[in-house]
């Protein structure tokens, strides 16, 4: 069992942040049905899937390496993971355009 | 495997303190939720003023959306920016559009007060 010598919790407030923006990303794409037209409503159905499956990828990214991030925190290693955060801001942009796109067809 | 733009990162100055990383990392996340409250805005507004003419309900919804957007890459630059001034011990440089998010909430705000009043 991986315990973490961080009396601040840092990985673990860091692991639910992830998760908590993953969970607001799967509510602003289920929000997306709502702009659909009766001509638009297919497309727009499946960019709210296509939303929420990224938002449960993106938790389980997460979830999945918070032991590895503990592990590095407990030796001092530096933190990596940059990666996460490009895919976070590319994701927030496609669902910025999709939202735009749903509104003016 | 350490990507290699992650390492050309990793080569400048000290990796810094775990814990500054990853606060660096919540508050990117912390903006990047702010955005995405623009977006719902926008998709809200779009969704819901169905009284309000089409144009101008199309342009307010747009306007959120691209705040959201612009709120999203401005995060990427803040967290990328935190980063290297960690790494190079650096003051941590300003994000300019707070002032400007901040107002152009506070106006979307007031224009949708007024939709929903004058419809």
């Amino acid at each position: 069992m991986v315990r973490s010598d961080d009396p601040g919790l840092q990985v673990e407030r860091t692991t639910l942040a992830w998760i908590r923006t993953s969970m607001a990303f799967a509510v602003v794409s289920l929000l997306l049905i709502r702009t659909g037209r009766p001509e638009t409503i297919v497309v727009a159905m499946v960019l709210t899937l296509t939303g929420l499956a990224a938002s449960i990828g993106l938790s389980l990214v997460q979830r999945a390496r918070h032991r590895g991030r503990v592990t590095d925190f407990n030796h001092s290693d530096p933190v990596h993971g940059f990666r996460a955060v490009g895919v976070a801001t590319g994701l927030t942009l496609l669902l910025v355009l999709a939202a735009l796109w749903c509104v003016w067809l | 495997m350490v990507p290699s733009w992650e390492r050309k990162l990793l080569s400048e100055g000290e990796a810094p303190d775990p814990r500054f990383t990853l606060a660096n990392e919540r508050t990117f996340l912390a903006w990047i939720r702010t955005s995405l409250g623009l977006v719902a805005g926008g998709i809200g507004a779009d969704a819901f003023l169905t009284d309000v003419p089409d144009l101008e309900r199309e342009l307010l919804s747009s306007l959120l959306l691209l705040m959201g957007g612009v709120l999203a890459v401005a995060a990427y630059r803040r967290w990328w920016a935190g980063e290297r001034a960690m790494r190079s011990n650096q003051p941590l440089p300003l994000l300019g559009l707070v002032g400007l998010i901040g107002y152009g909430v506070g106006l979307a705000a007031l224009v949708l007060i007024g939709t929903v009043l004058l419809r």
